[in-house]
This record gives C-alpha cells, sequence and structure tokens, in this order.
C-alpha cells in the first residue's frame, strides 16, 4: 500500500512538472532579411609618403604608408614587394631598412631582436647594425626581385605606420624602375 | 493464487503509470506546438531601430529594441535570436558573433546550436519598460547571401 502511494505521488509530480515545464510561450517574434556582402577591403591604406620619381644610386628614400584596419575583427596581412628594374637587376642591389609604429598604443612594433629595430631586406651595408635580418629578395629573371612576407594580425581598428626607407646600391643598373608593394589578407 | 492476483495488480500499476507518461509527453508535444505557433499578448514590444538592409563581412551591426511586460505578474523572458538562410543552410559556429544587452546591461547569450543564439532568462515586472540591444559581428567567415535574423522573446511563465 506504501509502494503505491509512492507511485502515485512520483506519477503526479512527473505530470505536474511535465505539464509546467512544457508552457514556454512565444510572447513575441519579428523575422528581418538582410543581405551579407564582402566589403571592398576592411584594412585601408594611404601613402603618407612616397617614393620619388627619380632615384639617385647609394641614396636612401622614406616610403610611409599608413594602414587601418576599419573592420571590428582583427585581420592577417602579408605584403608583397616587387621590384622591376633593369637587365642585371639582383638582389644585391636593394636594401630596405623596415620600422612600424603602432599608433593606438603608440609605441614601435617590436620585430624580435629587440625594442625600435629594424626589420632589414636586401644586402645589409657592412658594419650596419640595429636590425633583424629579415631575409632577401628573389632574383627572377634576371631583372626583377621580389619578396612575399609572412602573416602578422592586425587588430580591429588598429592603425599602424609602416616606415620604409629603400636605398638602390650603384651596383644597380640605372634606369626605369618600378617597386610595387601588394597587402593580402584575411579576417583572423 | 496469491501470487498470480499480486502479479495482476503489479502489472495495472504499471500500466497506470506508463499511461501518466504517456499523457505527460502527448500534453508536452501538444503544448510544444501551441507555444511556437501561439502569440500571446502579455509583452508589448517595439523595434527602436533595425538592422541595415546591406551587411558587410567583418563588420558589426547593431538593432535596438524596447518592450514591456503588460501582464498583472512578473514575467520570466529568454531572447532568442535566430540567423536563417534558405541559400546557405549550413550556418557554422562561430560565424556570426552576437552581443545581446537589456538595459545596457550584458546577458549572458549562447549558441545553441549554429546560428541559434539565447539568453539566459531575466524577470520583467508588470509595466516595467526593457530597452534591449542586439549586436551581431560578421565573421571573415560569413558566406555572402540572404539571411533572415529572427528576435523571438519567449516566456516560461
Amino acid at each position: 500500500m506504501q509502494r503505491k502511494k509512492i507511485i502515485l505521488g512520483l506519477a503526479a509530480i512527473f505530470l505536474m512538472v511535465g505539464l509546467v515545464s512544457a508552457a514556454t510561450y512565444t510572447m513575441w517574434s519579428h523575422t528581418w532579411s538582410v543581405t551579407v556582402q564582402v566589403g571592398a577591403t576592411a584594412v585601408q591604406y594611404s601613402i603618407i609618403t612616397g617614393l620619388p620619381t627619380t632615384l639617385d644610386l647609394d641614396t636612401e628614400y622614406p616610403l610611409v604608408i599608413r594602414c587601418i584596419n576599419t573592420a571590428a575583427i582583427p585581420y592577417d596581412v602579408k605584403a608583397y614587394l616587387k621590384c622591376v628594374g633593369q637587365a642585371g637587376f639582383d638582389k644585391e642591389d636593394i636594401f630596405v631598412r623596415w620600422k612600424t609604429y603602432d599608433n593606438n598604443a603608440g609605441e614601435w612594433i617590436d620585430f624580435g631582436g629587440g625594442f625600435e629595430e629594424f626589420y632589414l631586406l636586401g644586402r645589409v651595408p657592412a658594419g650596419y647594425s640595429g636590425g633583424v635580418e629579415g631575409g632577401s629578395f628573389t632574383d627572377r629573371a634576371g631583372y626583377w626581385i621580389d619578396w612575399d612576407g609572412t602573416y602578422s594580425t592586425i587588430g580591429a581598428g588598429v592603425t599602424l605606420t609602416h616606415y620604409l626607407w629603400v636605398t638602390i646600391y650603384g651596383s644597380a643598373p640605372v634606369g626605369a624602375y618600378q617597386l610595387s608593394v601588394d597587402v593580402t589578407g584575411q579576417g583572423a | 493464487m496469491f501470487k498470480l492476483q499480486r502479479g495482476i495488480k503489479k502489472k495495472g500499476w504499471v500500466a497506470i503509470l506508463v499511461l501518466i507518461l504517456v499523457i505527460t509527453f502527448s500534453a508536452q508535444l501538444a503544448l510544444g506546438r501551441k507555444a511556437t505557433s501561439q502569440f500571446d499578448p502579455m509583452v508589448d514590444c517595439h523595434v527602436v531601430k533595425e538592422f541595415p538592409r546591406k551587411l558587410t563581412v567583418g563588420y558589426s551591426y547593431e538593432a535596438e529594441y524596447k518592450f514591456r511586460n503588460i501582464a498583472k505578474s512578473t514575467m520570466s523572458i529568454t531572447v532568442h535570436f535566430t540567423i536563417h538562410s534558405d541559400r546557405h543552410v549550413k550556418i557554422k559556429s562561430g560565424e556570426w558573433i552576437v552581443l545581446i544587452t537589456i538595459n545596457q546591461k550584458v546577458v549572458k547569450c549562447t549558441e545553441v546550436k549554429p546560428g541559434v543564439f539565447e539568453t539566459k532568462s531575466f524577470s520583467v515586472n508588470p509595466k516595467s519598460w526593457r530597452f534591449m540591444t542586439i549586436k551581431v559581428t560578421l565573421s571573415a567567415n560569413v558566406v555572402p547571401s540572404n539571411y533572415k535574423l529572427e528576435t523571438d522573446l519567449l516566456s516560461k511563465k
């Protein structure tokens, strides 16, 4: 008899709990249709100081580029540098010092060798100190060179200013040159 | 003989228990269907600001709502925010990031299924207003397509 009461009691509780828990009502519902599109680019670049149209050999010229990640998420970006010159132009004929300033943090980015170090590309001058060698360009077809960087993350809303000092050595043939910088990226 | 009678009685109780279970589950199913198909007028909700019609991958957008409990008793409310797409059916978890605030305070919101977000329940007193914002951030993995953004206020009262 006691057992029956227990079973009946449990069943009643189960029934009550089951009915109460099921009573979920939609109070209000609203549906809105949208179209998702891909933006032109989330990371926008502007050239602050461009290279002059005529460069003297063995002279250093600044190139300043500012980039802003306008997206709400971080972006992984990398740069691709290409320099097309004259026949005989190779990776030993160019030197690039590269330094990056984080405008949001108000400090220079450490490339790994110590604070405010330069990132060095190409043929580093003899006796030069104060930079991290980032590798060299690759010779292409005997008249142009390129360098493909690695991805680094630029945070949401972050502004970075890249300072590049470009030197073409006297070993390079004179004539017309074309330097281009391509930046590719993807949301991180 | 005694043993047989006891056995029959035992089976009878089991049958009653099974019957109660069947009734309970049937009632749950029936009420569940009712819940999704009927609208209860106990919440007065208004859209203050809609999401833009065109959203861009990598950007954030916000919609604003205000609602009040017009019932006589305190109500427990849960917000469901669902992203559907007829074309891009397989939305992956983490593609959309959703942040919901009630009266400028962030409410815990969980992606219970890919594209389906649910807040924890919160109480709303009779006649008191709540101001709600839903902020969506589209990660770079969101596939460009047509989507429907559905906002539901559910009550477990």
